[in-house]
Protein backbone atom coordinates (compact mmCIF):
# COMPACT_ATOMS: atom_id res chain seq x y z
CA UNK A 1 0.00 0.00 0.00
CA UNK A 2 1.62 3.42 -1.09
CA UNK A 3 1.89 6.17 1.64
CA UNK A 4 2.69 9.84 1.28
CA UNK A 5 3.56 11.91 3.76
CA UNK A 6 2.99 15.41 2.77
CA UNK A 7 3.88 18.96 4.69
CA UNK A 8 0.51 21.01 5.40
CA UNK A 9 2.10 24.56 4.81
CA UNK A 10 0.58 28.03 4.26
CA UNK A 11 -1.11 26.78 1.52
CA UNK A 12 -2.62 23.70 2.76
CA UNK A 13 -1.63 19.88 1.71
CA UNK A 14 0.81 20.14 -1.39
CA UNK A 15 1.66 17.21 -3.40
CA UNK A 16 3.49 16.63 -6.49
CA UNK A 17 1.41 15.00 -8.74
CA UNK A 18 2.39 13.21 -12.43
CA UNK A 19 -0.34 13.71 -15.17
CA UNK A 20 -0.80 12.35 -18.25
CA UNK A 21 -3.13 11.53 -21.04
CA UNK A 22 -6.01 9.06 -20.16
CA UNK A 23 -5.53 5.66 -21.50
CA UNK A 24 -7.27 6.18 -25.05
CA UNK A 25 -5.12 9.06 -25.92
CA UNK A 26 -2.09 6.81 -24.93
CA UNK A 27 -2.41 3.82 -26.68
CA UNK A 28 -2.63 5.85 -29.81
CA UNK A 29 -0.24 8.12 -28.97
CA UNK A 30 -1.88 11.32 -29.03
CA UNK A 31 -1.53 14.33 -26.88
CA UNK A 32 1.15 15.98 -24.80
CA UNK A 33 4.01 13.97 -22.83
CA UNK A 34 3.44 13.27 -19.56
CA UNK A 35 4.70 16.05 -16.69
CA UNK A 36 4.39 17.07 -13.25
CA UNK A 37 2.78 19.35 -11.28
CA UNK A 38 2.13 20.65 -7.50
CA UNK A 39 -1.47 19.75 -6.40
CA UNK A 40 -3.12 20.97 -3.78
CA UNK A 41 -5.56 18.27 -1.61
CA UNK A 42 -8.85 20.56 -1.68
CA UNK A 43 -11.23 18.53 0.44
CA UNK A 44 -14.20 21.71 -0.59
CA UNK A 45 -13.99 20.55 -4.27
CA UNK A 46 -16.17 17.69 -5.99
CA UNK A 47 -13.98 17.59 -8.56
CA UNK A 48 -10.31 17.45 -9.21
CA UNK A 49 -9.19 20.12 -11.60
CA UNK A 50 -6.32 21.15 -13.77
CA UNK A 51 -5.09 24.70 -14.65
CA UNK A 52 -5.40 25.39 -18.90
CA UNK A 53 -1.75 25.67 -18.65
CA UNK A 54 -1.14 22.30 -17.27
CA UNK A 55 -4.14 21.27 -20.15
CA UNK A 56 -2.32 22.94 -22.77
CA UNK A 57 0.63 21.37 -22.19
CA UNK A 58 -0.90 17.76 -21.81
CA UNK A 59 -3.27 18.38 -24.80
CA UNK A 60 -5.70 15.34 -23.69
CA UNK A 61 -8.79 13.59 -24.56
CA UNK A 62 -11.56 16.30 -24.38
CA UNK A 63 -14.98 14.62 -22.55
CA UNK A 64 -17.96 16.40 -22.50
CA UNK A 65 -18.82 19.93 -20.06
CA UNK A 66 -20.04 19.69 -16.84
CA UNK A 67 -22.30 22.11 -14.96
CA UNK A 68 -19.97 23.66 -12.90
CA UNK A 69 -20.87 26.00 -9.88
CA UNK A 70 -19.35 28.77 -7.80
CA UNK A 71 -20.81 31.16 -5.13
CA UNK A 72 -21.52 33.95 -6.90
CA UNK A 73 -20.34 33.92 -10.04
CA UNK A 74 -23.04 32.75 -13.03
CA UNK A 75 -23.22 29.27 -14.02
CA UNK A 76 -21.35 27.99 -16.77
CA UNK A 77 -20.62 24.50 -18.26
CA UNK A 78 -16.93 24.01 -18.00
CA UNK A 79 -14.79 21.77 -20.36
CA UNK A 80 -13.83 18.10 -18.60
CA UNK A 81 -10.58 16.07 -20.11
CA UNK A 82 -9.59 11.85 -19.53
CA UNK A 83 -6.16 12.22 -18.00
CA UNK A 84 -4.40 10.23 -15.59
CA UNK A 85 -2.60 11.03 -12.42
CA UNK A 86 -0.11 9.51 -10.23
CA UNK A 87 1.86 10.92 -6.60
CA UNK A 88 5.32 12.16 -6.54
CA UNK A 89 5.29 13.06 -10.23
CA UNK A 90 4.90 11.30 -13.23
CA UNK A 91 8.25 9.64 -13.14
CA UNK A 92 7.27 8.10 -9.64
CA UNK A 93 6.60 3.70 -9.62
CA UNK A 94 3.20 4.96 -8.03
CA UNK A 95 -0.06 3.83 -9.71
CA UNK A 96 -2.15 5.90 -12.50
CA UNK A 97 -5.39 7.39 -11.60
CA UNK A 98 -8.03 7.67 -14.00
CA UNK A 99 -9.77 10.78 -13.49
CA UNK A 100 -11.99 13.06 -15.68
CA UNK A 101 -10.45 16.70 -14.48
CA UNK A 102 -12.59 19.94 -15.14
CA UNK A 103 -10.48 22.90 -16.84
CA UNK A 104 -10.29 25.43 -13.97
CA UNK A 105 -7.68 27.59 -12.88
CA UNK A 106 -6.80 27.32 -9.07
CA UNK A 107 -6.40 30.78 -7.29
CA UNK A 108 -3.23 29.45 -5.17
CA UNK A 109 -0.01 30.65 -7.01
CA UNK A 110 2.13 27.65 -7.91
CA UNK A 111 -0.73 25.10 -8.45
CA UNK A 112 -1.71 23.56 -11.40
CA UNK A 113 -4.12 21.16 -9.57
CA UNK A 114 -6.44 20.65 -7.46
CA UNK A 115 -7.02 16.87 -6.32
CA UNK A 116 -11.06 16.88 -5.45
CA UNK A 117 -13.29 14.56 -3.54
CA UNK A 118 -13.52 12.25 -7.15
CA UNK A 119 -10.10 11.19 -6.12
CA UNK A 120 -9.90 11.64 -2.58
CA UNK A 121 -13.19 9.21 -2.10
CA UNK A 122 -10.52 6.82 -3.40
CA UNK A 123 -8.02 7.66 -0.75
CA UNK A 124 -7.30 7.22 2.94
CA UNK A 125 -6.17 10.84 4.66
CA UNK A 126 -5.07 11.04 8.25
CA UNK A 127 -4.24 14.59 9.40
CA UNK A 128 -1.70 15.69 12.09
CA UNK A 129 -2.34 19.57 12.46
CA UNK A 130 -0.36 20.11 15.13
CA UNK A 131 2.66 18.01 13.37
CA UNK A 132 1.58 20.01 10.11
CA UNK A 133 1.70 16.56 7.94
CA UNK A 134 -1.24 14.59 5.70
CA UNK A 135 -0.69 10.80 5.20
CA UNK A 136 -2.25 9.77 2.25
CA UNK A 137 -2.83 6.32 2.03
CA UNK A 138 -4.49 3.93 -1.16
CA UNK B 1 -35.57 16.36 -5.52
CA UNK B 2 -35.24 20.19 -6.08
CA UNK B 3 -33.50 21.10 -9.46
CA UNK B 4 -32.72 24.52 -10.72
CA UNK B 5 -32.31 25.71 -14.23
CA UNK B 6 -28.98 26.70 -15.90
CA UNK B 7 -30.09 30.24 -15.74
CA UNK B 8 -31.17 29.84 -12.07
CA UNK B 9 -31.63 32.54 -10.11
CA UNK B 10 -28.38 33.48 -7.97
CA UNK B 11 -30.22 34.89 -5.39
CA UNK B 12 -31.59 30.97 -4.67
CA UNK B 13 -27.97 30.36 -4.06
CA UNK B 14 -27.68 33.22 -1.97
CA UNK B 15 -30.50 32.57 0.40
CA UNK B 16 -29.54 29.22 0.83
CA UNK B 17 -26.20 30.37 2.04
CA UNK B 18 -27.37 32.26 4.37
CA UNK B 19 -29.60 30.14 5.75
CA UNK B 20 -26.88 28.07 6.79
CA UNK B 21 -24.21 29.82 7.74
CA UNK B 22 -26.38 31.09 10.26
CA UNK B 23 -25.72 30.40 13.85
CA UNK B 24 -26.06 26.69 14.40
CA UNK B 25 -26.96 27.04 18.32
CA UNK B 26 -28.81 29.84 18.52
CA UNK B 27 -31.05 28.72 20.74
CA UNK B 28 -28.89 26.37 22.54
CA UNK B 29 -29.88 23.40 20.60
CA UNK B 30 -27.28 20.52 19.97
CA UNK B 31 -28.51 19.90 15.80
CA UNK B 32 -26.30 19.94 13.27
CA UNK B 33 -26.87 23.01 10.85
CA UNK B 34 -28.52 21.96 7.75
CA UNK B 35 -26.84 21.78 4.50
CA UNK B 36 -28.75 22.84 1.29
CA UNK B 37 -29.41 20.30 -1.57
CA UNK B 38 -26.57 20.43 -4.36
CA UNK B 39 -28.59 22.29 -7.24
CA UNK B 40 -29.21 20.09 -10.20
CA UNK B 41 -28.91 20.92 -13.69
CA UNK B 42 -31.34 19.65 -16.26
CA UNK B 43 -29.59 19.12 -19.58
CA UNK B 44 -33.30 19.70 -21.12
CA UNK B 45 -32.54 23.51 -20.41
CA UNK B 46 -28.83 23.48 -21.69
CA UNK B 47 -28.13 26.64 -24.06
CA UNK B 48 -25.44 26.26 -26.34
CA UNK B 49 -25.11 30.53 -25.52
CA UNK B 50 -23.83 29.71 -22.17
CA UNK B 51 -20.65 27.78 -24.30
CA UNK B 52 -17.32 30.05 -25.31
CA UNK B 53 -17.87 30.81 -28.95
CA UNK B 54 -14.64 28.79 -29.15
CA UNK B 55 -16.28 25.80 -27.82
CA UNK B 56 -15.40 22.61 -29.58
CA UNK B 57 -18.46 20.36 -28.35
CA UNK B 58 -21.20 23.28 -28.41
CA UNK B 59 -23.37 21.32 -31.56
CA UNK B 60 -22.36 17.84 -29.80
CA UNK B 61 -24.15 19.27 -26.20
CA UNK B 62 -27.04 20.68 -28.47
CA UNK B 63 -27.26 17.51 -30.07
CA UNK B 64 -27.46 15.54 -26.64
CA UNK B 65 -30.16 18.31 -25.30
CA UNK B 66 -32.30 17.03 -28.75
CA UNK B 67 -32.01 13.65 -28.06
CA UNK B 68 -32.47 13.49 -24.58
CA UNK B 69 -36.06 11.72 -25.33
CA UNK B 70 -34.40 8.69 -26.84
CA UNK B 71 -31.33 8.24 -25.47
CA UNK B 72 -32.72 8.12 -21.95
CA UNK B 73 -33.75 5.02 -23.21
CA UNK B 74 -30.41 3.81 -22.27
CA UNK B 75 -30.24 6.20 -18.97
CA UNK B 76 -26.58 5.36 -16.91
CA UNK B 77 -24.87 3.75 -20.35
CA UNK B 78 -22.23 6.36 -21.81
CA UNK B 79 -23.26 7.96 -25.46
CA UNK B 80 -20.71 9.57 -28.33
CA UNK B 81 -21.72 12.01 -30.02
CA UNK B 82 -19.96 13.86 -33.06
CA UNK B 83 -21.42 16.79 -34.35
CA UNK B 84 -25.40 16.05 -34.77
CA UNK B 85 -25.06 12.53 -34.93
CA UNK B 86 -25.54 10.02 -32.20
CA UNK B 87 -22.18 7.70 -32.78
CA UNK B 88 -23.30 4.63 -30.51
CA UNK B 89 -24.13 3.62 -27.02
CA UNK B 90 -21.99 2.33 -24.63
CA UNK B 91 -22.16 0.38 -21.49
CA UNK B 92 -19.18 2.11 -19.99
CA UNK B 93 -16.75 5.07 -20.47
CA UNK B 94 -13.48 3.82 -21.12
CA UNK B 95 -15.62 1.71 -24.09
CA UNK B 96 -17.09 5.54 -25.53
CA UNK B 97 -13.68 7.19 -25.00
CA UNK B 98 -12.03 4.43 -26.72
CA UNK B 99 -14.25 4.04 -29.98
CA UNK B 100 -13.72 8.20 -30.11
CA UNK B 101 -10.29 7.64 -30.53
CA UNK B 102 -10.94 5.01 -33.28
CA UNK B 103 -13.06 6.91 -35.22
CA UNK B 104 -11.86 10.66 -34.71
CA UNK B 105 -8.38 10.27 -33.19
CA UNK B 106 -7.58 13.91 -31.81
CA UNK B 107 -10.80 15.61 -33.28
CA UNK B 108 -13.29 16.37 -30.32
CA UNK B 109 -16.50 14.26 -29.92
CA UNK B 110 -18.73 14.28 -27.01
CA UNK B 111 -18.56 11.38 -24.16
CA UNK B 112 -21.31 11.49 -21.66
CA UNK B 113 -23.49 9.86 -19.45
CA UNK B 114 -27.04 9.59 -20.13
CA UNK B 115 -29.26 11.32 -17.51
CA UNK B 116 -31.52 14.05 -17.92
CA UNK B 117 -29.81 15.72 -14.31
CA UNK B 118 -27.03 16.09 -12.46
CA UNK B 119 -25.75 17.92 -9.58
CA UNK B 120 -23.73 20.94 -10.11
CA UNK B 121 -19.80 20.35 -9.62
CA UNK B 122 -18.39 23.13 -7.40
CA UNK B 123 -14.69 23.59 -6.89
CA UNK B 124 -15.27 26.61 -4.09
CA UNK B 125 -13.82 29.51 -4.09
CA UNK B 126 -10.20 27.85 -4.56
CA UNK B 127 -10.25 28.60 -8.62
CA UNK B 128 -10.17 31.67 -10.55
Amino acid sequence: MPVHVLDIGRLGPVVSVGLSVGDAYASAGLGGAPQSYNALIDTGASDTAISTAARQALQPQRVRSVPYLRPGMPRVPRPSYDIRLKFEGHLSPFLWFDVEVIEVNPATPGIDVLIGQDLIQQLTLLSNGPLGKLVLMY
Amino acid sequence: MKWIDWRGDLREDQAMTRKTTGPANAKGSNRKPKLPPIPLSNWRSFDPAMLGDDDVLKEELTSYRDHLDELLQHEGAYVLIKGREVIGIFADKKTALQEAVNRFRDQPALVMQIVEKEPFHYLGSGTI
